[in-house]
């Protein structure tokens, strides 16, 4: 009697193609179609309208974007590295929740700050008549800075983007050999020579990677700019897109755009290495740090508690103050439904990246060839590309699609099958996974790396096929982390602007698409509910993030 | 018919030349060792019998189906082997209970049943089928390792280092509970170790391999007897080597010749284990004794291990058994069992 029934083993002859790596080749094929054929208007001439564009407004949006990431990137640095290089070998009161507290910005997206700000700060806002009315002064006694203006939107998105520098800064400075900064110390090197001479260029690689982050969401970014009316790339996509109704013109604005994200891209790769920016080291080393008293411990705890503050309590002040304010809560049917789509979009968009993000991971586990290693590299480009960006690369081509299916089916069978893809569901989660699909996989790569390769082995043994292998041992294994996964990508979706109002079906509305239109409208009172809830959704990957913080605290040894 | 039949299989890893032209056969319940120091290409042979790696050049059968030839590949889970993992690769998410039964194949819950507590019970944790493996200790995990393999009742088991992850006072134990599950199984077992100690307790025929190659074939009492390389020699223990020059069927050394068929003038070595020097406090009648001076002396216990310092200067290692505490200095007298000196050439 056999338990096993031992099937006679006749040879097998391997076929030519090999499935896993069809898998992630196919896969990395499609989510690079819309990079490519942005790129590829490059080299279609259009004539009128590009001169037009390049003589007028394209100087203007290269400045005013250029002058967006120099002012961004310095302000992140020196947000995002102080802070970090405090809270890690600092003691002052405060020190522990100010680990993760740092971290609240993250969950506000840079189109709700600037909502807040600007009515905040305008003329008629709270803060411009405060001080009319404690000093008397009229209209013209007195200057106060614009917030509706290229610095308004460097200081908003600072803000909210600090925290991109702040994880991967407070990695470097944890992993950071203790005897590096011990001999420093020895060496009598007093705490800011050790910051600038020791901490700092060791921490060079995750500084980088934290502020090419923090600009790839500022490129990102259409919501603050066009609340502020500051002309960049991204509005300049979207005026010449709906407003001149030029989409080819509009695509090369994009294919611009990307050669700074190109540049960006290289400089990310290059400084980053093996870290990743989801994850922050889970395991605790004892690190020399330094107890402050009297005054420096108070400028420590103002230093980290004004980041906290502006960008997010006085943010959530505000809403709170708003939904309180005004008399129609609107938390209503409305708002029922544009929760409902927000959601869907998110779950739709969060399995789906998942499930290819495990093909792509499990793919490059199991064939690690070069050829792999490029599809899937190819494959999780995509969160370096501005959503305007990838949203004309997917409206190009599926809008061609449709004409063509549509044109073929009325000729054979005389009817309109209208639009399949294009300003349908199909085209703006697309969109979504090219962008969002590299988080996902970063995640099931990185905890898939965690299962050894004897358990694939032993496996094999006991006669399984990778593909069991997979469903009976990693998946259980990896259900954590791949929901941890979905729910980052989830909530970017949720946060996601650009994309979504370019590519969302016809009067299909979401929370942020509610809020944008709302705000452009200025009725501020009533972007109150959509913020709230995309914030607190925001809060989610937050916690995550905290809890492996906490994790890495003292006390809390793993 | 051969449980494993390997015949000259070499294999690389890029550059590296992991195995060379290497030639091995098991029969139907045999034990055999794989010894050799790390990263002489032991394990590929392993991994190359289960399948894990494909076969590039020669050909592995197993109960005479041919399995991996250039261009031929059965796969792992299709091979009926069981293989012991060195870190045990229990999946940590299953109970001990499914971990057993992962291989099984049939169906029917109360013969699964049955076949897992029998497998549990031969390595003595028919209790601990409801557990998970990190609530075992590295001892009983290897054993659940182990039943593991052998539930599906695989023709061939391969284990590879299954002992290393083991304290030494574990492994001991469980190499017992190891091998009488092994031998009521009746399974063939090719096993992996650099351990000398432990494939000679283990095996029923030892090869010894230095880089991808056998250097040395036969029953541990063999190659211990009679090893062919001063390699060989050298890795089932401790020796001594005096140079030395044959000539005329000898070579002469501090006790007086030792014999050899090497031709004349070769320079040799000529290696003695530590437990063939006789040590005496007192010219013995009749052997052929030779005067030394203790250098250091360690008491281990069982035994002391000695170093001695002969008149020429040269310095040996020599073992007795019992406690003995001689000072520095003190003078010995040493003889050789010439039966356990063996000449090489010199490399």
């Amino acid at each position: 009697m056999t338990d096993h029934a031992q099937p006679s083993p006749v040879p097998i002859r391997r076929p030519i193609v090999d499935r896993w790596t069809l898998a992630t080749a196919a896969i990395a094929a499609v989510i690079a179609v819309p990079i490519v054929v942005v790129l590829s208007y490059l080299a279609v001439p259009t004539g009128d309208i590009w001169s037009h564009l390049a003589s007028t407004v394209l100087p203007l949006y290269i400045a005013n974007t250029l002058w967006l990431m120099a002012g961004v990137g310095v302000g992140t640095l020196v947000i995002g590295a102080g802070t970090a290089w405090l809270v890690t070998l600092h003691r002052f009161p405060g020190r522990s929740l100010f680990q993760w507290a740092m971290l609240l910005p993250m969950a506000v997206p840079g189109y709700v700050i600037a909502y807040t700000y600007g009515s905040l700060m305008d003329f008629a806002g709270p803060v411009q008549s405060g001080l009319r009315a404690a000093f008397g002064w009229g209209r013209h006694d007195y200057w106060f800075p614009e917030i509706r203006s290229l610095g308004g939107a460097i200081t908003v998105l600072t803000l909210v983007l600090y925290p991109y520098v702040y994880l991967l800064a407070r990695a470097a400075f944890t992993e950071q050999s203790v005897c590096v900064l011990e001999a420093g110390r020895t060496l009598g090197a007093g705490p800011w020579r050790r910051f600038f001479r020791v901490g700092l260029p060791l921490a060079r690689p995750a500084l980088v990677a934290g502020v090419s982050l923090a600009l790839m969401e500022t490129l990102n970014d259409l919501g603050t700019v066009q609340h502020f009316a500051v002309s960049t790339f991204t509005t300049g996509i979207f005026r010449t897109w709906f407003g001149l109704g030029q989409p080819a013109a509009a695509a090369q604005l994009a294919a611009v755009l990307l050669l700074f994200v190109v540049v960006l891209l290289l400089l990310e790769r290059w400084s980053r290495g093996d870290a990743r920016y989801h994850q922050t080291t889970g395991r605790y080393r004892q690190l020399p740090s330094l107890r402050l008293r009297g005054a420096p411990a108070g400028l420590a705890v103002a230093a980290c508690a004004l980041p906290v503050l502006l960008g997010f309590l006085v943010p959530v002040g505000v809403l709170v103050w708003w939904a309180i304010r005004s008399e129609a809560l609107g938390f209503n049917a409305r708002f029922l439904q544009l929760t409902f789509h927000s959601v869907t979009l998110g779950v739709v968009a969060a399995v789906l990246a998942v499930v290819l993000s495990l093909v792509l991971a499990y793919g490059a586990r199991l064939r690690p060839t070069p050829l792999v290693r490029g599809f899937v590299r190819l494959a999780s480009v995509g969160y370096a590309v501005p959503g305007a960006v990838i949203a004309v690369g997917v409206m190009l081509p599926f809008a061609a699609i449709d004409r063509t299916i549509d044109a073929w089916a009325r000729a054979s069978f005389g009817v309109s099958t209208g639009l399949i893809l294009s300003g349908t569901m199909v085209a703006v989660t697309f969109a979504y996974l090219v962008r969002f699909l590299a988080i996902s996989f970063n995640a099931a790569e990185a905890s898939l790396a965690k299962v050894g390769r004897s358990m694939d082995d032993a496996g094999r043994v006991l006669g399984r096929r990778p593909i069991e292998i997979l469903a009976a041992i990693h998946l259980p294994l990896l259900r954590p982390s791949l929901l941890a996964a979905a729910l980052l990508v989830f909530v970017d979706v949720i946060k996601e602007l650009p994309a979504t109002l370019i590519l969302r079906p016809f009067n299909f509305d979401t929370l942020a698409i509610f809020a944008y239109d709302l705000a452009r409208d200025e009725r501020l009172a009533e972007v109150a509910a959509p913020a709230l809830a995309i914030l607190a959704a925001g809060l989610g990957p937050v916690i995550l993030l905290a809890r492996s913080i906490g994790r890495s605290r003292p006390g809390h040894a793993t | 018919m051969t449980a494993l039949s390997i015949e000259g299989v070499s294999h690389a890893y890029g550059k590296i030349q992991a195995v060379s032209d290497l030639s091995l056969s098991v029969a139907p319940g045999e034990v055999v060792c794989l010894l050799g120091p790390s990263g002489c290409g032991k394990s590929t042979v392993l991994r190359l019998a289960a399948g894990l790696e494909e076969v590039q050049s020669g050909r592995i059968a197993i109960n005479g189906h041919l399995v991996g030839a250039p261009g031929t590949h059965v796969p792992p889970e299709n091979r009926n082997v069981g293989l012991v993992f060195q870190d045990f690769a229990l999946f940590p998410h299953l109970t001990i209970c499914n971990n057993v039964g992962f291989g099984l194949s049939s169906r029917d819950p109360g013969a699964r049943r049955e076949r897992i507590l029998a497998a549990l019970g031969d390595v003595g944790l028919a209790h601990a089928e409801q557990a998970f493996p990190h609530m075992l200790s590295g001892g009983e995990q290897q054993r659940v390792a182990l039943a593991r393999a052998l539930a599906p009742r695989p023709r061939l088991v391969l284990l590879d280092e299954p002992f290393s992850g083991l304290d030494t006072r574990l492994r001991e134990q469980v190499r017992d509970v190891t091998l009488e599950a092994l031998r009521k199984s009746g399974t063939a077992t090719l096993m992996v170790t650099h351990d000398a100690e432990e494939a000679m307790f283990m095996a029923d025929r030892i090869a010894v391999m230095r880089t991808g190659r056998i250097v040395q074939e036969g029953t541990p009492i063999d190659l211990y007897r009679h090893p062919s390389s001063l390699f060989v020699a050298a890795f089932f223990g401790e020796i001594n080597r005096l140079a030395g020059i044959a000539g005329a069927g000898e070579v002469a050394t501090p006790f007086g010749p030792v014999l050899t068929d090497l031709p004349d003038g070769t320079k040799v070595e000529v290696a003695i284990r530590p437990e063939a020097l006789r040590v005496s406090l007192e010219r013995e009648k009749g052997a052929r004794a030779v005067p030394a001076s203790v250098v250091s002396a360690h008491p281990l216990g069982r035994s002391t291990r000695l170093v001695v310092a002969l008149e020429n200067g040269s310095r040996l290692k020599a073992r007795i058994w019992g406690l003995y505490h001689p000072a520095t200095g003190d003078p010995v007298m040493l003889a050789l069992d010439r039966g356990q000196a063996f000449v090489f050439p010199a490399d």
